[in-house]
C-alpha cells in the first residue's frame, strides 16, 4: 500500500497532460499501478507504469499550447495595457520627458540604422556577391612601419589567375578612365572605367537601352550612364551616336545604364572596353609591370559553387611577384568579398566612394549613447517613481499575481512609451531624412536613403526589433526590482524610503549620462573653434570679387582677355591651370642643383603672365613672368617654403638658380628630368584647404595647361560682373552657355561641408545633454518630493535653508563631480587624437576644457539649485500638511 | 465534420463496452474487459484517447465520481453512452446485417 510509482514519471504526467483530464488520466494509473505492484511486483508495476505514462503523450491528451490559456494572457495584457495607460497620463510630465527623449534618440539611431543597412546593401543585387572575390595589394610603408591596402592589383592577375586557380570560374577588370567627351564641338568632363566585356553579366547589370549581351563586344564601344546620356543627348535616344574621347578617338554608343537601380561600389559615367586602354602601345609597358599595374587595375574573381576562398589565399601567398627582390618583401595579395567593400576595412585608391567600417562605428557609437542615455532615464524614472506603486503592487499580489505577473506588468509600461516613442520617432525621420539627404558630406558616396514602404520591409522590421530591445533593456531592472517588494511590509506602510538597494545603480546610471555629456561638449567646443578657423583664416590671395570660369578651347584667351580688359568695371584678369583651395594640386618631386638632399616633395601649377598681381601674391624678390619673353616656360617662380626645402637661406639666393624637376611624361608615362630657373620667390600664401598644410609650391608658365579665367569686378555686386562677361563671352561663343563660379562662393562651399560635421556633433551633443539634464531634473523633483516632511520638520526643529540645501543636494553634486572628474581625461584625449591629425587644428587648451566642464556644471547644478532652493524656501507649515 | 457518423473498430468496440459495462465504465475497467471479452492487451491511453474522441462527436457523456484510496483519492471519470450513441450502434449492427445478407450464402445443400 505504500509504493509509490516513480515520481518523476508522474511530475512528467502533471506537466504534459491536459489539466482537464489530469485527474481522472492519474486515478486510473494509480489503481493500475495498485494492481500491477499487487500482481507483479514493485519493479515491473513501476516499468508498466513508466510506459503507460509515456504513451499517453498524445495529441489528444497533451496540454494545448493555445486555447485556454491565451484567453488568459490576452485578458492579463489587456488589464496590463490598460494600467500603464492610466500610469502614464497620472504622470504627464515624466512620460513626456521620457517619450521626449526617447523619441529624439531613436530618431537618430534610427537614422543612422537606415544608413548603415544603406550602406550595407551595395552590391547585393548581384546573387553571386558572397561568392565573388577582388584581389588587392597590401604595401607595407617603411617609413611609418604600416600596412596599406588598395584596391587595385596588377593586370596580368585577370589572365594568370583563371588558368592557375581552378576553382575561379569567371574573371573581369576594371581600370579608371576620365577625360573629356566632345560631340559636335561640345565637351563634357567624365570619369568612367575602362572594362572586360563581360562586366555587365559579371556584376549582374542590366542595360537600360541596348543589348546586354554585345555592348561590349567591339573595342569602339561605349555605356553612358543615364544621367549623362540626359545630358549630352537630352530626351533623343544616345543609341548608334558617334562620341568622341579626347586620346582615345571616335566611340560608338552601344547602351546606357540607369544606375540608380544599383547600390554599388562602382561609380562612372561612362563605361568603354578595356581593350580601348590596353591595346596602346604607350600602355604595354604598364600591363607587366607589377608594381606599378598594382596601382591601376582592379580584378574581381567568381569562384566555383562551393570552392573556398582559401584556395585563392593560397596561390596568393605563394606567388612568384614579378617585381625587384626589394619590393618583394613589401608586397603582399589578399582577397577581399564583394559585398564587404563597402563598409569595409579602409581601402585606398578605391574605385568609387566608400564608406569604411570606422564611420559606421562612429556613427553607431554616436546612436548607441543616445539611445543608452534616453534609456537610462527611463530606468532612473521608473524606479523612482516606483516607489509610489509600491502600494499596487502589494495589492497585486495579496490579489494573487505572481511575480511574473508584475513583472509583465512593468515591462508591458515600458514596452508601451518606447511604442510611443517609436511612432513618434517614425515621424521625426520623416523630417530627418530629406534634411540628412542634402547634407555636402554625404554627397561624394552616394549615401542618400530613401524611406518607401515597400521596398524597405527589412528595414521596418528592424525597427520594430530595435524597440522591443530598447524597450527590454529599459524596462527589465525596473520591473525586476519593482517586483521584488514584499507585500506584507509594503501595504504595513513601510515602503522602502528614498535609500532603496537600488540607488546606487541610478547614481551609475545619472554618472554615464553626465560623463557622456562632457564628452560631446568638450569635442564639440573644439570642433566649433575649428570652424572657426576657417573663417578666420587669411590665406595670403585675394579671393573676394573674383568670378571663375572654365575656359573653352574656341575662344582664345589672349583676346578674350583684351576684350574684357576694356570694360570699365573689370579690374583684373587672370588663369590658372588650378584654383588655389578649390582644386586639387599635383605633386612632382624637385632637387636643387648647389644641394645634394634628397629629393623634395613639391606641388606644381601653372598660371600666366598676370596671375601673380590679379590674386594679390606678393613678390619677395625677383619677376613676374612677363607675357612677351619668349622663354619663360624655362623659368618657375617659387613661394618660401619651397626656397627653405630647397636650401636657399635667402629669397635673394634662391634667384637664377636651376633646379630639376622630376616629373613622368603625361602620355608614356615616363620618368624625365626638366631644368628650370628660379626667377621669382613669392610670400607663401595657403594654396590648400586650411585642413591641409600648404607645403612648397612651384609655379610654372605654360598657357596650354590653364584651365580657368580669374576676373576680378571693381565696384560692382559679382552679379552685375557676370552679366558683363557673359556679354563678352557672347561675343565670342553664342551657342555655349558660360560657366561661372565666384572664388568666394566656392570657398564657402568648402567650408559648408565642416560646418556640417560640426552642426551635427553639436546637435546630437546638445540632445545628449538635454537628456541628462531632464533625467537630473525629475531625479532632483522626485527626491525633494520623498522628503517634503523632511524638510519641514528640519525646518520647524531650526535648521538653516543653507545646511538643508547643502543636505539634499549632496549625493547629486558628488555624482556629477565624479563624473566630470572621470570624463574630462577622456574627452581630452579623444580631442588630442583628431586635432594632432588635422593642420591649423586649435589646441585642447585649458580654456576650452573649463569651458565645456563649466557649461555641464552650470547645467546641472543649476537645475538642481532650482528644485531644491524651492522645495527648501516653502512654508514649513504647507509642508507638514501633505499628504 | 463528415466523420462524426463513422466510428472505427477501436471506436466502436468501446462504445460497445461502455453500454455493456453500464453505470461501471470508466478507463481501467474498460481496458480489463478488452482483456477479458476479446483477448486483447489495450493500453490505458488509448482507452482513455478513444473516450474522449466519443465524449466530443457527442456519443459518450461523462461524469466524476467514485474517488477510493486505491487511487490516491483521484476521482473517476465515468462514461455513459448517450442516446445518439445507441442509435449509431444500432444503426451500424442493422448495415452490417444487411451487408452480410448480401454475400454469397454458402449453399451447402446443392
Amino acid at each position: 500500500m505504500n509504493s509509490n510509482p516513480p515520481k518523476l514519471f508522474l511530475r512528467l504526467l502533471r506537466w504534459f497532460c491536459h489539466p482537464r483530464l489530469i485527474k481522472p488520466i492519474e486515478g486510473d494509473l494509480m489503481e493500475l499501478y495498485e494492481e500491477r505492484v499487487q500482481e507483479l511486483g514493485k519493479r515491473k508495476a513501476d516499468i508498466k507504469f513508466m510506459k503507460d505514462v509515456l504513451l499517453l503523450f498524445r495529441k489528444d491528451l497533451i496540454k494545448p499550447s493555445d486555447g485556454t490559456n491565451k484567453i488568459n494572457t490576452y485578458g492579463m495584457f489587456k488589464n496590463h495595457l490598460k494600467i500603464s495607460f492610466r500610469n502614464l497620463l497620472k504622470q504627464k510630465g515624466y512620460t513626456a520627458i521620457n517619450v521626449f527623449g526617447l523619441t529624439v534618440s531613436m530618431a537618430i539611431t534610427m537614422l543612422i540604422i537606415l544608413f548603415i543597412i544603406d550602406q550595407d546593401s551595395q552590391d547585393e543585387h548581384n546573387p553571386n556577391a558572397t561568392n565573388t572575390y577582388r584581389a588587392i595589394t597590401v604595401v607595407h610603408d617603411v617609413a611609418e612601419d604600416k600596412d596599406r591596402s588598395f584596391g587595385t592589383s596588377p593586370y596580368e592577375f585577370n589572365q594568370l589567375i583563371p588558368l592557375h586557380v581552378e576553382s575561379v570560374k569567371e574573371s573581369t577588370q576594371i581600370a579608371k578612365a576620365s577625360g573629356l567627351l566632345v560631340i559636335d564641338d561640345d565637351e563634357f568632363q567624365f570619369s568612367g572605367l575602362y572594362v572586360s566585356p563581360n562586366f555587365l553579366s559579371f556584376f549582374h547589370f542590366d542595360l537600360l537601352q541596348g543589348n546586354n549581351i554585345n555592348a561590349l563586344n567591339n573595342e569602339n564601344n561605349l555605356i553612358l550612364s543615364k544621367e549623362m546620356a540626359v545630358k549630352i543627348f537630352g530626351e533623343s535616344s544616345p543609341l548608334g551616336k558617334v562620341i568622341t574621347l579626347e586620346k582615345l578617338g571616335d566611340f560608338i554608343i552601344s547602351g546606357v545604364i540607369d544606375r540608380s537601380k544599383y547600390k554599388t561600389h562602382l561609380t562612372y559615367d561612362a563605361i568603354i572596353p578595356i581593350s580601348a586602354f590596353s591595346n596602346k602601345t604607350e600602355n604595354k609597358s604598364l600591363l607587366a609591370d607589377w608594381e606599378e599595374g598594382s596601382k591601376v587595375f582592379y580584378n574581381y574573381f567568381r569562384l566555383k559553387e562551393g570552392a573556398s576562398v582559401q584556395i585563392l589565399d593560397a596561390y596568393f601567398s605563394n606567388l612568384d611577384f614579378k617585381m625587384s627582390d626589394d619590393k618583394k618583401d613589401l608586397f603582399r595579395f589578399e582577397t577581399q568579398r564583394l559585398d564587404q567593400i563597402n563598409l569595409g576595412s579602409l581601402i585606398r585608391n578605391e574605385i568609387g566612394t566608400t564608406t569604411p567600417n570606422f564611420v559606421a562605428y562612429f556613427f553607431g557609437v554616436l546612436g548607441l549613447v543616445l539611445i543608452l542615455s534616453a534609456s537610462f532615464n527611463y530606468m532612473n524614472m521608473a524606479i523612482a517613481r516606483g516607489l509610489k506603486r509600491a502600494k499596487e503592487v502589494g495589492v497585486r499580489k495579496v490579489l494573487g499575481a505572481g511575480r511574473r505577473q508584475v513583472i509583465a506588468q512593468f515591462l508591458v509600461e515600458a514596452q508601451l512609451v518606447i511604442f510611443i516613442s517609436l511612432i513618434c520617432a517614425f515621424l521625426l525621420l520623416q523630417m530627418l531624412v530629406p534634411i540628412f539627404n542634402d547634407l555636402k558630406i554625404l554627397r561624394d558616396i552616394d549615401g542618400a536613403i530613401t524611406m518607401n514602404f515597400n521596398s524597405n520591409f527589412y528595414v521596418y522590421f528592424s525597427f520594430i526589433a530595435f524597440s522591443i530591445i530598447v524597450g527590454i533593456v529599459s524596462g527589465v531592472y525596473p520591473a525586476l526590482y519593482l517586483s521584488s517588494f514584499k507585500s506584507l511590509s509594503v501595504l504595513k506602510g513601510s515602503n522602502g524610503s528614498g535609500r532603496s538597494p537600488s540607488f546606487l545603480l541610478r547614481k551609475v546610471l545619472v554618472f554615464f549620462q553626465y560623463a557622456f555629456s562632457v564628452i560631446f561638449i568638450i569635442t564639440t567646443i573644439i570642433l566649433y573653434q575649428q570652424a572657426k578657423v576657417f573663417d578666420t583664416t587669411d590665406y595670403g590671395f585675394e579671393h573676394a570679387n573674383i568670378i571663375n570660369v572654365p575656359m573653352r578651347k574656341n575662344i582664345p584667351y589672349e583676346t578674350f582677355r583684351n576684350e574684357l580688359m576694356k570694360k570699365s568695371a573689370i579690374a583684373g584678369v587672370s588663369a590658372v591651370s588650378n584654383l588655389p583651395v578649390l582644386s586639387f594640386f599635383e605633386d612632382i618631386e624637385l632637387t636643387s642643383r648647389s644641394s645634394t638632399q634628397e629629393n623634395i616633395k613639391s606641388s606644381i601649377f601653372s598660371i600666366d603672365a598676370h596671375a601673380i598681381d590679379n590674386l594679390g601674391i606678393e613678390i619677395l624678390a625677383g619677376n613676374n613672368f612677363s607675357a612677351s619673353s619668349q622663354n619663360e616656360k624655362e623659368n618657375v617662380i617659387i613661394n618660401e617654403k619651397g626656397m627653405d626645402a630647397l636650401g636657399f637661406a635667402s629669397p635673394m639666393d634662391a634667384l637664377n638658380a636651376t633646379i630639376e624637376l622630376h616629373t613622368s611624361d603625361k602620355d608614356t608615362r615616363e620618368e624625365i628630368t626638366v631644368k628650370k630657373k628660379i626667377i621669382g620667390v613669392v610670400k607663401d600664401f595657403n594654396y590648400q584647404f586650411v585642413f591641409v598644410e600648404s607645403g612648397p609650391l612651384i609655379m610654372q608658365y605654360d598657357p596650354e595647361s590653364l584651365t580657368t579665367i580669374n576676373i576680378k569686378v571693381a565696384g560692382i555686386s559679382p552679379k552685375k560682373g557676370a552679366e558683363i562677361i557673359e556679354s563678352v563671352w557672347n561675343e565670342f561663343d553664342n551657342n555655349h552657355a558660360m560657366h561661372y563660379e565666384t572664388y568666394a562662393y566656392g570657398m564657402e562651399d568648402i567650408n559648408s561641408e565642416f560646418s556640417e560635421l560640426v552642426n551635427i556633433v553639436g546637435i546630437v551633443g546638445f540632445i545628449a545633454i538635454l537628456i541628462a539634464c531632464l533625467g537630473q531634473f525629475s531625479m532632483v523633483v522626485h527626491h525633494v518630493e520623498l522628503k517634503t516632511k523632511e524638510i519641514g520638520i528640519r525646518k520647524v526643529l531650526g535648521s538653516g535653508i543653507n545646511s538643508l540645501m547643502i543636505g539634499l543636494s549632496k549625493g547629486f553634486i558628488w555624482v556629477i563631480v565624479i563624473a566630470v572628474v572621470l570624463s574630462t581625461p577622456l574627452a581630452v584625449l579623444i580631442n588630442i587624437a583628431w586635432t594632432s591629425k588635422v593642420y591649423n587644428a586649435p589646441e585642447v587648451s585649458f580654456i576650452n576644457i573649463s569651458v565645456g566642464v563649466g557649461i555641464i556644471l552650470t547645467m546641472a547644478l543649476g537645475t538642481i539649485y532650482i528644485f531644491i532652493s524651492r522645495a527648501v524656501k516653502a512654508n514649513p507649515v504647507e509642508s507638514l500638511k501633505c499628504e | 465534420m463528415g466523420r462524426t457518423n463513422f466510428l472505427g473498430e477501436f471506436e466502436e468496440l468501446i462504445l460497445t463496452l461502455v453500454l455493456i459495462l453500464g453505470d461501471e465504465a470508466y478507463g481501467n475497467t474498460i481496458v480489463r474487459a478488452i482483456k477479458e471479452h476479446q483477448n486483447r492487451e489495450v493500453n490505458l491511453s488509448s482507452a482513455h484517447i478513444t473516450l474522449y474522441r466519443l465524449e466530443e462527436k457527442g456519443f459518450l457523456e461523462s461524469y466524476l465520481g467514485g474517488a477510493t484510496k486505491a487511487r490516491g483519492g483521484r476521482k473517476k471519470r465515468y462514461f455513459k453512452i448517450t442516446n445518439a450513441g445507441k442509435a449509431l450502434l444500432q444503426e451500424m449492427k442493422d448495415s452490417r446485417t444487411n451487408l452480410w445478407k448480401l454475400t454469397p450464402q454458402l449453399n451447402f445443400s446443392s
